[in-house]
C-alpha cells in the first residue's frame, strides 16, 4: 500500500507540476485578442467616451485607432448577448463611457453561449466574470484546448494597441476565398451548414435575451448613456437568407426601446455590401472594409457631438 | 455521478481510505461500505431509484434463500417465476410500457382496447437493464444448482448494487463476483496499479476519442439530409469510434476501479476492431452480455442443426436489440445484426483460433481488408442505432450511398485523430487485458510513466466536450 500511495502521489505531483508550467506559460504567451483588448481597456477605462461590444463581426469592422472618441472595442470571436452583457456591467465598474454600440446582429437575438464556449475560461482571468455554470476547471487557461491555442495563435504585431488585428494578410486570397465559397459546392455546404447554424430560431434564448437587453436599456438611461444598436455589414450574398421571423423579432424589440435619444438603431448590413474586397468571407469584413464602417460610423458618432 | 466528472473522482478517493484504512479488518463492515457508497453513487441520478433496485434485490435474496430451503422442484420452479415476474415486471413497466402501448395502438388504431390509454410519464432508471441481468443471473444459478443461495444480505446486496459496475457493466455472474464478496480481499501493488492504469485508458477512450468522435457525429448525424454522402460515411466510421470508446472506456473505468478495490470483473471487450468478421466481432464486443444470454437463454432454445441456429441467432439479436431500448430503431438493428451472420452460418463456416497477425507485428493486406470490412459493416449498421426512426435509419443509408460519397468530406477538427493513437497502441496490446496493460512487458519504468504522462496530459488538455455515457441510457 505504502508503495502504492508513494508512487501515485509522485506521479499526481508530476501531472501536477506539468499542468502549472502550462498554465504560466499559456498565461504568459496569450496572444487572443480578448487579453490585448482588455489590456487596453484596463489602462484606458477612466478615459474611455465609448465601448463597443459584439461578436467576431464587430471585431472585426470597427478599428477604435480610426474613431476620433476615445474608444475600447471589446467584442470578441463567438460572442452572444449574454457575454456582451456580464463584460458591458464589468466594464461599467471601471468606465464611465458617453455612448456604448452593442451589435445586434440579425439572430443575434437567439444566440447565447453556454459554459462550453471557449472565451468563458478567459473571461474569468481577464475580466474576472465567473461564469455560475462553469466547471472548476473553466478557471485554467490551458484547459481551452491546448493545441487549438497553438495551432490558431496569431503574430503579436498583428494587433494594434486597441487589440484590433491591423494586419490581416493578403486580402486577395481572401477574395478568392469567397469565390470559391459561392462558387464551390462544397464550401456552399460548409457556408449553408454555418449559416443554418447561426441562424437558428430558440425561443427560449431570445426572450432572456431580449431580458437582459432591457436591463441593459434600463441601465444606460440610469446612466445617461448613449445605447447605439447596430449590424455591421455582410457581403450581399449572406443578407438575405435569414428567415423573416428574425426580422420581426429584432423590429419587434428595437420599435420598443428606440427613441433616437438615449437609444439608436444605425443598421449598417447593406452599406458598401457589394464590393466584394471589401470582405475577408461572407460575413466579416476586411482591413478595408473596417477602415470604411470605421469612418462612417465615426462620421455618425460626430453628428451626434462626440 | 459520472466515472468522468470530479465528482467521482472524490467519491473515489473518500471510498478508497475508508475501505483500506478503517474497514479493511473486517470483511461484513467492508461490505456495508461498498453498499453504502454504491446507494450513494446511485441515488446521486434520483434517489427514488433506490427503491427499485433495493426491491429487485430484496426478492431475489428471498428467492434464493426460498429455493436454497426447499428441496422440492416444482416450489423451485415456482419460485424462479416470481423472480421472473417481479425483475422482468419492473423492467417492463418503466422500460418497455410506454413503447408497446404506441405500437399496440399504431397496430390496432381505434379497434383496440387499449385506445382510450394514454401513455405515462416514466423516467427510466439509470442502468436497469444492467443491474436485472445481474440479479437474474444469481437467481437462475440457485435454480439450476451451480451455486447455493446465499444468507449474507448485505454481501448479496453489495453484489447487486457494487458501484464501478452497476450503471453499464460489464454484466457479472453471481457465481463469478458473489464469492468475491464472501472472502477477504488483499490489496495488492499489482493490481492496484493495474487497475489505475487501466481506469487511465478507460477515461482516456472516453474523454478524448469519445467525445472528440462525438462531436462531429452530433453535428452531422441528426441533419444527415444536409450533407454529403462522403461526411456521413465519416460519421458513421468516427460513430463506431464513438460507440466503442464510450462503452469500452467505461467498462475500463469500471474493471479498473474493482481491480483497486480486490475485485475481478470479467472482460467486457475484446479489442473488437480487430475481429476479420462478423461473428468474430460479437465475441468481442460486449461480451457480458452476449455470454449472458448464451448461458441463460440458449441453454432453452436447444438444437444445433443450422436452421435451429438461425433461429436462435435471430431470437437472441432480437433480444438484444429490445434490451438497449423500447424504440423500433433498436430492433431492426439487432435484426440486422443477425443477419449479418447469415452467409457465415449458411456458407462456408470460419473459426477463428488464433488472433489477428499472431506473432507478427503488422497485419496482412488481406487481414486489414477483412477488420476494415468488419468495422465498417458494423458501423453502418450502427447507424439505425442511434437514428431516432427507422425511417431515419434508411434515409440516412441512402444519403451515404449516393454519388456525393465521392465527394470530399467535412474536415473533422484536429483533435478528433485521437482515434489513431487509440489505433496502434490498441494493436500493440491486443492480446493483453486492455490498452495500457504493462504487466510482464520489459519496459524501462521512464518509459512507462512518461506514457502514463502523457496519457493524463491528452486527457486534461485534450478531451472534448463531456457528454453523458452513451450506455448510461439503458
Amino acid at each position: 500500500m505504502r508503495k502504492f500511495l508513494l508512487k501515485f502521489s509522485i506521479f499526481l505531483l508530476i501531472v501536477l507540476a506539468v499542468m502549472a508550467g502550462m498554465e504560466y506559460y499559456v498565461r504568459c504567451v496569450d496572444n487572443s485578442p480578448l487579453r490585448h483588448r482588455s489590456d487596453y481597456f484596463f489602462e484606458h477605462a477612466g478615459e474611455l467616451d465609448g465601448i463597443i461590444y459584439g461578436p467576431s463581426l464587430t471585431a472585426r469592422a470597427i478599428n477604435p485607432e480610426w474613431l476620433s472618441p476615445s474608444t475600447a472595442n471589446l467584442a470578441m470571436a463567438g460572442g452572444a448577448i449574454n457575454v456582451d452583457y456580464k463584460v458591458f456591467l464589468k466594464s461599467l465598474e471601471h468606465a464611465e463611457p458617453k455612448f456604448v454600440i452593442f451589435d445586434l446582429t440579425l439572430a443575434y437575438l437567439e444566440r447565447r453561449n453556454d459554459a462550453t464556449y471557449e472565451n468563458l475560461r478567459r473571461l474569468p482571468y481577464y475580466y474576472g466574470i465567473w461564469n455560475e455554470k462553469a466547471q472548476l476547471k473553466d478557471l485554467f487557461l490551458a484547459r481551452a484546448p491546448f493545441a487549438d491555442h497553438f495551432l490558431n495563435r496569431p503574430r503579436e504585431a498583428d494587433y494594434n494597441k486597441y487589440g484590433f488585428e491591423a494586419s490581416i494578410p493578403d486580402e486577395c486570397d481572401n477574395i478568392a476565398k469567397i469565390k470559391r465559397q459561392i462558387e464551390n459546392k462544397h464550401f456552399q455546404l460548409i457556408a449553408k451548414k454555418r449559416a443554418g447554424r447561426r441562424l437558428a430560431l430558440n425561443d427560449a434564448n431570445y426572450h432572456e435575451n431580449v431580458a437582459m437587453l432591457e436591463e441593459l436599456v434600463t441601465t444606460c438611461r440610469e446612466r445617461n448613456i448613449t445605447l447605439i444598436f447596430y449590424e455591421p455589414p455582410k457581403y450581399c450574398e449572406a443578407v438575405n437568407v435569414a428567415p423573416p421571423v428574425h426580422y420581426y423579432r429584432r423590429s419587434a424589440f428595437l420599435d420598443r426601446v428606440v427613441d433616437n435619444k438615449t437609444v439608436h438603431w444605425w443598421d449598417l448590413s447593406d452599406f458598401q455590401n457589394e464590393e466584394l474586397d471589401h470582405f475577408l468571407n461572407l460575413i466579416h469584413v476586411n482591413i478595408r472594409g473596417a477602415e470604411l464602417v470605421t469612418e462612417e460610423i465615426d462620421r455618425r458618432l460626430e453628428e451626434m457631438g462626440y | 455521478m459520472s466515472f468522468n466528472s470530479l465528482e467521482y473522482g472524490v467519491f473515489f478517493a473518500i471510498f478508497f481510505f475508508l475501505y483500506w484504512f478503517v474497514t479493511n479488518r473486517n470483511l461484513k463492515w467492508q461490505n456495508i461500505l461498498i453498499l453504502v457508497a454504491s446507494y450513494i453513487f446511485y441515488g446521486w441520478w434520483d434517489w427514488r431509484f433506490l427503491l427499485l433496485i433495493f426491491t429487485s434485490s430484496l426478492v431475489d435474496f428471498l428467492v434464493g434463500r426460498g429455493m436454497e430451503r426447499t428441496g422440492d422442484d416444482r416450489k423451485r420452479k415456482w419460485l424462479l417465476y416470481v423472480s421472473l415476474a417481479v425483475n422482468l415486471g419492473i423492467l417492463g413497466f418503466f422500460k418497455y410500457f410506454n413503447f408497446f402501448l404506441d405500437s399496440f395502438k399504431t397496430v390496432f388504431g381505434n379497434l383496440s382496447p387499449v385506445a382510450e390509454w394514454s401513455t405515462l410519464d416514466i423516467i427510466l432508471p439509470v442502468g436497469i437493464s444492467f443491474y436485472t441481468l445481474q440479479t437474474l443471473s444469481y437467481t437462475f444459478d440457485v435454480y439450476k444448482r451451480k451455486m447455493k443461495g446465499t444468507d449474507d444480505v448485505i454481501s448479496f446486496f453489495a453484489y447487486v448494487s457494487f458501484f464501478p459496475q452497476l450503471v453499464a457493466g460489464p454484466i457479472e455472474r453471481a457465481t463469478s463476483l458473489l464469492p468475491q464478496f464472501q472472502k477477504k480481499r488483499v490489496f495488492t501493488y499489482e493490481g492496484a496499479a493495474d487497475g489505475m492504469r487501466q481506469v487511465t485508458w478507460g477515461l482516456f477512450k472516453k474523454m478524448v476519442v469519445a467525445d472528440n468522435c462525438g462531436t462531429y457525429v452530433w453535428e452531422y448525424l441528426p441533419t444527415y439530409w444536409d450533407h454529403s454522402g462522403s461526411t456521413l460515411f465519416v460519421a458513421t466510421i468516427l460513430g463506431t469510434f464513438q460507440l466503442y470508446c464510450d462503452f469500452s472506456g467505461y467498462s475500463d473505468i469500471a474493471i479498473g476501479s474493482a481491480r483497486i478495490l480486490g475485485f475481478n470483473l470479467m472482460k467486457n471487450f475484446d479489442y473488437p476492431f480487430f475481429a476479420r468478421n462478423i461473428a468474430e466481432f460479437w465475441q468481442k464486443w460486449h461480451i457480458s452480455l452476449i455470454t449472458w444470454f448464451r448461458d441463460y437463454l440458449i441453454g432453452w432454445l436447444k438444437g444445433y442443426t443450422k436452421l435451429k441456429l438461425v433461429r436462435n441467432i435471430f431470437i437472441i439479436f432480437l433480444i438484444t436489440g429490445l434490451w438497449h431500448g423500447a424504440a423500433w430503431t433498436y430492433i431492426v438493428w439487432g435484426l440486422m445484426n443477425a443477419m449479418l451472420f447469415l452467409p457465415i452460418i449458411l456458407g462456408k463456416r470460419v473459426r477463428y483460433r488464433k488472433p489477428v497477425a499472431h506473432g507478427r507485428a503488422l497485419p496482412t493486406l488481406r487481414e486489414f481488408w477483412k477488420m476494415f470490412r468488419t468495422v465498417t459493416i458494423f458501423g453502418s449498421v450502427g447507424v439505425m442505432f442511434l437514428s431516432p426512426t427507422v425511417y431515419d435509419g434508411f434515409a440516412y443509408f441512402k444519403n451515404v450511398f449516393s454519388l456525393s460519397l465521392f465527394t470530399l468530406p467535412m474536415p473533422p477538427t484536429p483533435r478528433i485523430y485521437a482515434f489513431i493513437i487509440l489505433i496502434v497502441v490498441e494493436w500493440r496490446q491486443r492480446t493483453r487485458e486492455h490498452g495500457m496493460d504493462f504487466t510482464g512487458q520489459n519496459i524501462p519504468a521512464w518509459q512507462r510513466w512518461l506514457a502514463y504522462l502523457l496519457v493524463v496530459l491528452c486527457i486534461l488538455f485534450y478531451g472534448g466536450v463531456n457528454q453523458e455515457f452513451i450506455y448510461f441510457q439503458f
